[in-house]
């Protein structure tokens, strides 16, 4: 589903922020990645996004070598991948509804049904009673809300979440863990960064640890930063 | 539903203000030149279908001073003698002479209204009928005429046609440049407008890529919001146009003449004009869709 084979990256000359890194997540699977804050987490859901090219090594994504995917391969594979952005990114002038409706858009299903769907979901993560709301006028923890709904509504292939529990109270957070867990039943293969130790524990899942900040990373070679290298299958 | 809501706030450019406006005075102008065009061209097309079908033949007056009686035999006589060479010419269906009254009435402004003094001098006219199908031998004619009353004139109108044929091809020319310069500004116009939008919204744009959308579908957001305000501005300016030709051609009724143009279009001319409307449209349309797909092409 996703491979990394000695995966390094650096922003232009800057220090490295991930270096070595392999590991592959197999289809189906639920694993979780951590590290300090600037540990890289966004960077590395980033080269799975295809956003961003590895400085060294391959990346594959959905079966599929990210340096060998042209324009229109790279939209598709995308469409196939939901992303939960750390900061959220929604549409601000946009009401909640449309917002999570984008995804469906893309893949070209609209209608009632659809339509439908997306209000049951909505009420599903406690947002029913915002549909028509914009996203600017709900707080950061309905926003973070409106931002998961958008990335599972399409039943991604690949469900990418950064931090997406960073703005919500407990209770919230183990219902979007549940919500992730039922979309992981489902078929879709779930990668979550979080620095939450807590929600580690409460919902057990393989953990992929990166390093410290780059800073202070050691200039010696060091050995690839997970910790579980080629990802283990699911419990 | 014509548009679908689009992701791209598009509608809070400060474009929308004005590119209304512009287009509209862009249409304005396109359907004025297309109009002035079109009634030459079918002014021309008058003249020509008119005058195909006439020559004027002249007959001098005969020299010398006579009692008027007299006068009167000689150009009776002549008058016989051209109708004589007109009916044994092929392709001539019919030859009237214009009465010396209605000869005075045309050389009125000119010689003054004082008909006995005037008229020993006036020639004798004839309108000719000819078959447009036959080619009229005219340099033929002309000599055997000549030959039959000295002096006789055809004139088949084509030197004074001629003119004014090259001076409606002028105006004509001038209105094509009027349009072509209207659709290149307004081309310019809307890749500018395109360009300047994709940079506004480079991070929604950025966002929609990465959640997979092909850049066509950016494309066509830009492409419905360009058709919104062409449609908007061209509606406008289309509308401002017919009540500016609506009103020239009123002033032309009220005025009688052969030479002023009559605005006269026909259902086709008119189709003609309302596709200005719909070629803006296209137009801008276009344009804003290929500036888009070029820029997001580059981008990697
Ligand atoms: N676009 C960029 N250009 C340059 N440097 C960047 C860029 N994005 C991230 N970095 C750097 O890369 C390092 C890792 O950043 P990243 O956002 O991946 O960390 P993170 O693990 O997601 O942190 P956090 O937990 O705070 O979200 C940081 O040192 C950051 O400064
Ligand atoms: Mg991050």
């Amino acid at each position: 589903m996703v491979r990394l084979e000695q995966v390094s990256l650096r922003y232009g000359d800057g220090p490295f922020v991930l270096r070595n890194l392999s590991f592959s997540l197999d289809p189906g699977s639920f694993h979780y990645v951590t590290g300090a804050s600037g540990a890289g987490k966004t960077s590395l859901l980033r080269l799975i996004t295809l956003a961003q090219r590895p400085s060294a090594g391959r990346v594959a994504v959905l079966g599929r070598d990210s340096a060998s995917l042209n324009r229109h391969a790279r939209a598709e594979t995308r469409r196939r991948i939901g992303m939960v952005f750390q900061e959220f990114r929604l549409l601000d002038h946009q009401s909640v509804l449309d917002n999570v409706m984008l995804p469906m858009k893309l893949i070209g299903h609209t209608g009632p049904q659809v339509e439908h769907h997306v209000r049951e979901l909505l009420s599903w993560v406690g947002l029913g009673d915002a549909l028509e709301a914009l996203p600017p006028t709900l707080s950061g923890g309905q926003q973070q809300r409106v931002a998961i709904a958008r990335a599972v509504i399409s039943r991604p292939n690949l469900l990418l979440a950064d931090e997406p529990t960073g703005n919500v109270d407990d209770r919230i957070a183990a219902r979007l863990l549940y919500l992730f867990e039922e979309l992981n039943r489902l078929g879709t293969t779930v990668l979550i960064a979080t620095h939450n130790e807590h929600l580690i524990e409460q919902f057990k899942h393989p953990v992929i640890r990166l390093g410290e900040a780059p800073g202070r990373r050691a200039p010696a070679p060091a050995p690839p930063a997970a910790d579980r290298p080629e990802g283990r299958r699911e419990a | 539903m014509l548009f679908a809501r689009p992701d791209i706030p598009l509608d809070q450019d400060a474009s929308v203000r004005f590119m209304p406006w512009l287009i509209a005075f862009m249409v304005f102008l396109a359907t004025l030149a297309l109009t002035s065009l079109l009634v030459v061209e079918s002014l021309v097309e008058r003249w020509d279908r008119g005058l195909r079908a006439e020559l004027t033949v002249q007959i001098p007056p005969p020299d010398g001073a006579a009692p008027p009686d007299v006068l009167q035999g000689l150009r009776q006589q002549r008058l016989d003698k051209v109708l004589n060479v007109l009916a044994a010419t092929p392709g001539v269906l019919e030859a009237q002479e214009l009465s010396q009254e209605a000869v005075g009435q045309l050389v009125e402004p000119w010689l003054g209204s004082n008909r006995a003094e005037v008229q020993a001098f006036l020639p004798n006219l004839l309108a000719v009928r000819i078959d447009p199908a036959e080619t009229l031998d005219l340099p033929a004619l002309q000599l055997a005429l000549d030959r039959a009353v000295g002096g006789t004139q055809v004139d088949d109108h084509k030197r004074w046609l001629g003119a004014l044929i090259r001076l409606a091809r002028s105006v004509e020319l001038g209105a094509l440049v009027v349009l072509g310069l209207v659709a290149m500004a307004g081309a310019a116009t809307v890749i500018f407008v395109t360009g300047a939008s994709l940079a506004i919204h480079h991070p929604v744009i950025e966002l929609l890529h990465l959640m997979g959308a092909e850049d066509r579908y950016i494309a066509r957001q830009f492409q419905d919001h360009a058709l919104r305000f062409s449609l908007r501005g061209g509606i406008l300016g289309f509308a401002a146009a017919v009540g500016v030709i609506a009103i020239f051609a009123y002033l032309g009724e009220q005025v009688e003449s052969a030479v002023i143009p009559r605005i006269e279009l026909g259902m086709f001319d008119w189709a003609i004009v309302a596709s200005v409307l719909l070629a803006t449209c296209l137009l801008a349309m276009v344009t804003a869709r290929c500036t888009v797909t070029r820029t997001l092409g580059t981008l990697q």
